[in-house]
């Protein structure tokens, strides 16, 4: 205590702490401004200039008692304590004006900001404290222990009586001058309260630090303190507030039990005679020093609002408890190092205990960095798949993490932190990186590997029926030098209702070869050009200018070719003009709604094209080629998600045997939940059935997915009938349907699931798949389909039919960039073709989508990952940039094509930081070699 | 005292880094063209080329597909320079009306090399792009990064040495 006067630790205690605590609160004002409202802003406004204020004073204050070589005065303690306490009390009272509901609770990543700025502000108090009772406690003047215990105790029972007894009989009038007056008094005590705490420990301390007899009694106040109190506090919390207090956090965790019974039993045990035994223990110490120190940290804010709980609990003192364990837990090693270092070098116990420190954290990190791997391994298991490799997925893990992300999407209306303060921060940093998963894709994670309900997605797209369109126009012009048909097509809508904000949607089909080149709308009498944005970007901002009622148009891919076309807002009876080009290598009959137009006619420009990576072909092509009937074989995708009856699966099968045994020869049976087994259907899938695990969903949609590309990739003859066999078909996850795979299955556009008596339900793999199409019956009659070699050994299986097709001849390629141009229907094939190998290996989407948005903004040609869209003003316009800025985030990745560089300047503090290395070097090598020789 | 009274000019030096370190988050490329300007005029002579400047994104270099604006101004550049060199100077001079004027004479000083030391930081990052190292194609951002830490720690550190030498050498043929 002998140089804690001195106004350095100060610095150390107060101002670096509150230079933080403002860059941590900066950061935070900064990533919330969007959302919040002026009074908000000038609260935090006055919160800087306030917190500013009080540490800038305090700091000049602190380095002229330094110049002027002189201590902490009594002045000093008080005029910067009441400052400082002002400025918390200032915080508490207008705690809830610095958010706003409208900050999404992913945005702020759970920041508990009472929790930073008392873990910073708090210890600042608590010095000046110190400073204070050891400049009133002078050591040559005797000083009673009890006395100043007395006066704390009585502080509590005293408000006690005052709230409980006297207010009963006095009614106080709702006052704002006596709630202040009581608001002030109480915090006087809480002052006053601690000051004599403290200063009760103080005296205790000093007079055994100078009586210089050992203290037998010290492995029981460990005890005491190590064990029991942070024992009992659990317990207690655990009780009553079924461990999870929010304004504290969640602390039933197995691992919180096990350090607390651990530490306390370390602090208890005396050192031994045995070195061995000694630095164990000092080591075990040191890793149970992070948690103290974490619980310190935690219940630092805490600390003002202790004696409340005293008032009212009584068993308030707990919460005091991590604060006397952090301090015996540092006396503790202190002694302990004291002791070790004359038998161990000092550098050996400093290393010790710095990896005893950082055990718990490397722990969590660890944890974390395992969680992370396991969110993205199952995000990619679901929307990035490798068909063509297994990966199992930690349910256990993924359950945690799923919980975690739920839970942060929950609390937005809470200023206080749930969960374990900091360490859940962290988690989430390194787990979810500030990410955050819709609602659907939750549910579908849950569905999928635990069983639950699966929601079916909201189907986005209702056609109204009153808006239609009244007038089309098109032109069709070829265009000889890229030996493509520009056509455009001009739209009057009309909205035949009297009533306002209705909206035109439709769907359009392009065929193989056709693409949208531009797009425009009329906004009032202006005609507003399209933007081409990243897809996900361009639906935001659709969805959120449409709840606003302004004006936006949109053109996107759905599946396969289709695309969805809308346009919003119309008034009553409001005509609006709009419009789109189209280029497309072939002539063809365009259809929109009930209208259709022949774009271009036929000529002598062919519309062929190859290269070594993909072909493709035309009808005149097609005609040239092979026609063969494969043989089709059932290939059952049976529900394992529940334990199905294997004599009910039996019967089922063998009637369906009975009535087409031709498809039963090398039949084959995936067995299907959240991962897939795929066997012969022969006399061993009955025992493999009963040794596969029953659990999570029934994943329908991959089991298919993966299923018909194998299929394609595998070259034979044959193709698969798909049968589904389930109870509950409707728990099936089939959000969408497989237009997109319709290359992989030319003979057969549907599957089927058995039922009763070998009777099969018919199901569209194009069109809606979870609806049964009573209309249509199992035919055993397929199609034949066209065999196109692509060299000896590998054949692909075309649709028998006139229209044109792109057959990938290589399904991993790179696009040359020297072919992305304007108006080029090569870079359009190119941008197809890459989009279906995409389709059959999903796992390259990751690496690859951002050059796909690149490669459509450099040709304007829209791909699966763009969309038109028109906006209506500059603001708008700039809120779609900002948002596909952050869903690309990074420029680097439009590259040159697309965006200009920024020459920006490296960081001002790391050229600081290097610039003095370099420069004091010498000195700094100087300092360490002291450092090291006074040590020893 | 002489300790006390140097205290107060670092203080100073000290404010006026976060006061304009603060008031330049605020600022867009028109207020940071006393910095662009004369980096973009010392670009186009190097280079033989023209720029275009807009409010929004400060000067546009067609002919290499870059802007120069605030986040390039050299402002960081220049508050570091500012800080090392008053400290310099206000740790080798005693007397007042020099100590006074060394944060004046800093901030000019370190805004000339500042436009210098841009100019050098940007014409090397150029020079380098059109020899096309595959390094700058694979990973653009980390190489960018490396050549402005370079060129701007080199050329600090080397003005520093020559700047102190100078001074030294002043002080010690007045003291002689």
């Amino acid at each position: 205590m002998k140089n804690f006067l001195n106004p350095k630790w100060m610095l150390i205690i107060s101002t670096l702490p509150v230079l933080i605590l403002a860059i941590i609160c900066y950061n935070q004002f900064e990533l919330i401004t969007p959302y919040l409202d002026e009074k908000a802003k000038e609260n935090w406004n006055y919160l800087f200039i306030f917190l500013g204020s009080v540490s800038i004073i305090a700091l000049v204050h602190s380095i002229f008692l330094i110049t002027k070589k002189k201590l902490i005065s009594l002045k000093f303690t008080i005029i910067h304590f009441i400052t400082f306490a002002a400025f918390f009390i200032f915080f508490i009272k207008n705690m809830s004006s610095y958010s706003s509901w409208r900050v999404p609770r992913w945005l702020t990543n759970t920041d508990n900001i009472f929790q930073y700025v008392g873990t910073f502000i708090i210890p600042t108090l608590i010095y000046l404290m110190i400073c204070g009772i050891k400049i009133l406690t002078p050591e040559h003047k005797k000083h009673n222990a009890l006395v100043n215990m007395g006066i704390a105790v009585a502080i509590p029972i005293s408000w006690y009586i005052v709230v409980n007894v006297i207010s009963s009989f006095w009614k106080f009038r709702s006052n704002e001058i006596i709630e202040n007056i009581g608001i002030l008094l109480f915090v006087i005590s809480v002052i006053a309260f601690f000051f004599f705490l403290f200063r009760f420990f103080y005296i205790v301390t000093r007079k055994r630090a100078n009586s210089k007899k050992s203290n037998k009694y010290q492995q029981h106040i460990n005890f005491c303190i190590g064990f029991i109190l942070p024992l009992l506090g659990l317990l207690i919390y655990a009780y009553s507030f079924e461990g999870n207090l929010q304004f504290i956090g969640k602390f039933d965790n197995f691992w919180i039990y096990f350090f607390t019974i651990v530490n306390g039993i370390v602090l208890t045990i005396r050192s031994t005679s045995n070195p061995k035994i000694n630095i164990l223990l000092f080591f075990i110490k040191s890793i149970c020093f992070t948690f103290s120190l974490y619980f310190f940290v935690i219940f630092l804010p805490l600390i003002p609002f202790s004696l409340i709980a005293i008032i009212f609990l009584g068993v308030g003192i707990l919460m005091l408890a991590p604060i006397f364990l952090f301090i015996i837990q540092v006396k503790e090693l202190r002694t302990d190092f004291d002791n070790l270092s004359k038998q161990f070098s000092s550098n050996k116990l400093i290393t010790l205990m710095i990896v005893g420190f950082l055990i718990i954290p490397i722990g969590i990190t660890i944890k974390s960095i395992k969680d992370r791997n396991t969110i993205m391994n199952t995000l990619d298991y679901i929307y990035n798949p490798n068909y063509f490799v297994t990966k199992d997925i930690n349910t256990e893990s993924l359950e945690k993490v799923i919980k975690s992300i739920r839970h942060n999407k929950q609390k937005r209306d809470q200023l206080f932190e749930n969960e374990l303060p900091f360490i859940s921060n962290y988690y989430n940093w390194i787990v979810l990186d500030n990410l955050t998963l819709s609602e659907d894709k939750l549910n579908e994670i849950e569905s999928i590997f635990f069983g639950k309900e699966y929601k079916k997605p909201i189907v986005d797209f209702v056609k109204e029926k009153d808006v239609i369109i009244k007038d089309l126009k098109h032109k069709s012009v070829f265009d000889s030098k890229n030996k493509v048909w520009i056509s455009t097509i001009d739209l009057e809508v009309l909205n035949n209702l009297d009533r306002g904000f209705r909206e035109y949607s439709t769907i359009l089909n392009l065929p193989e070869g056709a693409w949208i080149n531009d797009y425009y709308l009329y906004v009032g009498d202006k005609k507003e050009k399209g933007i081409l944005a990243e897809k996900k970007a361009a639906k935001w901002i659709y969805s959120s200018i449409k709840n606003v009622n302004r004006d936006p148009g949109i053109l996107f891919y759905t599946t396969g070719n289709t695309i969805s076309f809308r346009v919003f807002p119309f008034a009553n009876k409001e005509l609006r003009k709009t419009g789109f080009e189209i280029i497309h290598k072939e002539p063809f009959l365009f259809k929109i709604d009930d209208r259709k137009v022949q774009l271009g006619e036929k000529n002598n420009s062919s519309a062929f094209y190859e290269n070594d990576d993909f072909v493709f072909l035309t009808s005149k092509e097609k005609d040239n080629l092979l026609k063969i009937k494969r043989k089709g074989y059932f290939h059952f995708l049976i529900d394992t998600s529940k334990n199905l009856d294997r004599f009910t699966l039996e019967n089922r099968m063998e009637e369906l045997q009975k009535k087409h045994p031709e498809f039963f020869k090398n039949a084959k049976i995936t067995f299907v939940n959240r991962v897939q087994k795929t066997v012969s259907y022969d006399e061993n899938w009955k025992i493999e059935y009963e040794i596969f695990k029953k659990e999570g969903g029934f994943y329908l949609d991959r089991a298919i997915r993966e299923n018909l590309v194998k299929s394609y990739m595998n070259n034979e003859k044959t193709f698969p009938i798909f049968i589904t066999i389930t109870d509950e078909f409707d728990e099936a996850i089939l959000n969408k349907d497989f237009a997109d795979l319709k290359f992989t299955f030319p003979e057969n556009p549907f599957f089927y699931n058995l039922i009763e008596n070998g009777n099969l339900e018919t199901h569209s793999l194009i069109k809606k798949p979870r609806n049964t199409i009573d209309s249509h019956e199992f035919n055993k009659n397929f199609e034949s389909v066209l065999e196109y070699e692509i060299n000896l050994t590998k054949s692909r299986f075309l649709a028998n039919n006139s229209g044109s097709e792109l057959v990938l001849k290589n399904e991993l390629f790179n696009i040359p960039e020297d072919l992305i141009q304007e108006n080029s229907a090569i870079t359009g094939l190119y941008m197809d073709a890459k989009n279906r190998s995409f389709l059959l290996y999903p796992n390259t989407l990751e690496n690859d989508w951002k050059k796909q948005v690149k490669y459509s903004f450099q040709s304007r040609i829209m791909n699966r990952f763009t969309s038109y869209i028109v906006v209506e003003n500059e603001s708008q316009k700039k809120a779609l940039l900002k948002k596909q800025e952050e869903i690309l985030s990074g420029k680097n990745t439009l590259d040159a094509g697309e965006e200009a560089q920024r020459m920006s300047e490296p960081s001002m503090y790391i050229v600081l930081i290097l610039f003095l290395i370099i420069i004091y070097r010498k000195k700094i090598k100087h300092f360490l070699r002291k450092v090291s020789i006074q040590n020893q | 005292m002489l300790i006390n009274k140097k205290f107060g000019f670092y203080f100073s030096v000290i404010f006026i880094f976060i006061i304009l370190s603060y008031l330049f988050k605020f600022s867009n490329s028109e207020n940071t063209l006393f910095l662009t300007k004369p980096v973009s005029l010392l670009l186009e002579f190097a280079t033989n080329s023209t720029s275009t400047f807009t409010k929004e994104d400060g000067f546009y270099f067609q002919k290499f597909h870059i802007y120069i604006d605030k986040s390039c101004a050299g402002f960081h550049l220049w508050m570091n320079s500012f800080l090392i060199f008053s400290f310099l100077i206000i740790s080798k001079i005693n007397k007042n009306l020099w100590l006074f004027l060394s944060l004046f004479l800093s901030l000019i000083f370190s805004y000339s090399i500042t436009i210098i030391i841009n100019f050098f930081r940007i014409y090397s990052n150029l020079i380098l792009k059109e020899l096309n190292f595959q390094i700058m194609e694979t990973y653009p951002n980390i190489t960018h990064q490396a050549i402005g830490y370079t060129t701007t720690i080199t050329f600090l550190i080397l003005i520093y040495y020559f700047t102190n030498k100078i001074l030294n050498k002043k002080i010690y043929e007045k003291l002689s």
